[in-house]
């Protein structure tokens, strides 16, 4: 149990108090990672991204009004500033130098030694299709899976109704499945 | 702290992506590089420094109150050196002299006062303020350590401790603020009081902090982070 709420700490955030800011990083700073770098693929430019969403919390705090949770909330700014970065970067043409998935999967940490070699090779087939999903899709599902256990705040999140994020939900399982599909019919593809 | 496991939202999906959606768990889930901690932390520092803007105003306060003051001493001080040029040089610059020393003066009652008021608002731009005039006023290290140890919010309590900041290294501020530590009933303030001790404070304070920390003597959510911190640089 957490000895202060997330939202009574942004509060103090917004009363001027930025040393609350820290405990919130402590807390949040490796799900926004995990899901910036889901976004952009590229680590480097996941924690950049990290830093300056939490800057951009310190400056914001006044804008949450305590409805919903912070949490929710924070993906939020997360997800548009992350955004906003992809399209800068598509404007300017510049192009991310991607990691790919294996080498993502080395960079976080080996996998477990007793996962069978058809196990790992099923998980790299699937980080590889998540990986070529577009990112509005990989969004949702990253969000759904690791970070969120209701619609409510997968939504507020998102930055949509409840309905909507449960619709967006399984379309972009549907598209998961269509491409892991067509990666076991077609292994060379991976 | 330690990852947390989460179901995920409720997914029924066709069997195939019912699969796909249990297996997604089991994906990896990179980490930070330990860069980014320290370069966050700068960074939030360099954010939370007040503007030029936000400095005069809370070093200043009410500008009403004072300016017409100060401004008609400065046009007194014009019509006398303009009606006595005998006067300029050294005189004149005595005038300034003790001018500059008025409005100092001035300065500080109003900051003391300022942390003093009512207004836990008040208290905390006058505590911004002082934190950097404290260095050269024991009076005002005083006030700020009174607000560290006795506001009634958690907020204020914080601030005066950052405000302190490197005058923890003098002996008479640093124990007082090392005696808060273990008697701070707020995490926040204990937060405060770690984050200044890892940034400032010397090599016995530290050493002090990771005994309360291994002792498990402060805040249970603060012993990993000062332990984390601390024992690296001790190895």
């Amino acid at each position: 149990m957490q000895a202060v709420s997330d939202e009574q700490l942004i509060s103090w955030v917004a009363d001027g108090d930025s040393s609350c800011l820290g405990t919130l990083f402590e807390r949040h700073h490796r799900g926004i990672y995990q899901f910036c770098l889901q976004l952009t693929r590229n680590p480097a430019l996941a924690e950049d991204l990290t830093q300056e969403i939490f800057i951009r919390v310190l400056r914001k705090a006044g804008s949450f009004r305590g409805e919903g949770c912070f949490k929710a909330w924070l993906y939020n700014v997360a997800r548009n500033l992350t955004f906003d970065e992809l399209r800068k970067n598509k404007r300017r043409g510049i192009t991310v130098p991607e990691a790919d998935a294996e080498n993502l999967g080395h960079m976080v940490d080996e996998r477990s030694a007793e996962q069978s070699a058809g196990d790992k090779q099923r998980l790299d087939q699937l980080e590889t299709a998540l990986a070529r999903l577009p990112e509005a899709a990989r969004e949702v599902i990253w969000l759904g899976r690791f970070e969120f256990e209701g619609y409510d705040e997968l939504a507020q999140a998102l930055g949509c109704k409840p309905g909507a994020a449960r619709v967006r939900m399984h379309r972009a399982m549907n598209q998961l499945n269509d491409i892991f599909k067509a990666m076991e019919v077609n292994p060379a593809h991976v | 702290m330690s990852e947390e496991k989460h179901r995920g939202v409720p997914f029924d999906g066709a069997p195939e992506e019912q699969q796909l959606w249990d297996q997604l768990s089991q994906l990896n889930r990179a980490e930070p590089g330990p860069a980014l901690r320290s370069r966050f932390y700068e960074a939030l520092s360099e954010a939370s420094r007040p503007t030029l803007a936000q400095r005069l105003v809370s070093r200043f306060g009410n500008v009403s109150l004072w300016l017409p003051a100060v401004a008609c001493m400065v046009i007194g001080l014009g019509l006398g050196l303009a009606l006595n040029p005998s006067s300029q040089g050294t005189g004149s610059t005595d005038q300034l002299v003790a001018l500059q020393e008025q409005v100092s003066d001035l300065n500080r009652r109003v900051l003391l006062d300022q942390l003093e008021q009512a207004s836990t608002n008040a208290r905390l731009r006058g505590v911004i303020a002082a934190g950097e005039l404290v260095a050269d006023d024991p009076d005002l290290a005083r006030a700020l350590l009174r607000r560290a140890s006795q506001d009634q919010s958690a907020s204020v309590r914080s601030a005066a401790i950052d405000a302190l900041g490197p005058q923890i290294a003098r002996a008479e501020v640093g124990d007082e603020l090392m005696g808060l530590l273990e008697g701070a009933e707020s995490p926040l303030v204990q937060l405060a009081l770690v984050d200044l001790v890892l940034r400032h404070g010397t090599a016995r304070q530290v050493r002090l902090l990771l005994d309360l920390a291994r002792a498990e003597r402060l805040h249970p959510d603060l012993v990993p982070y000062v332990t984390s911190a601390v024992e690296p640089t001790e190895a």
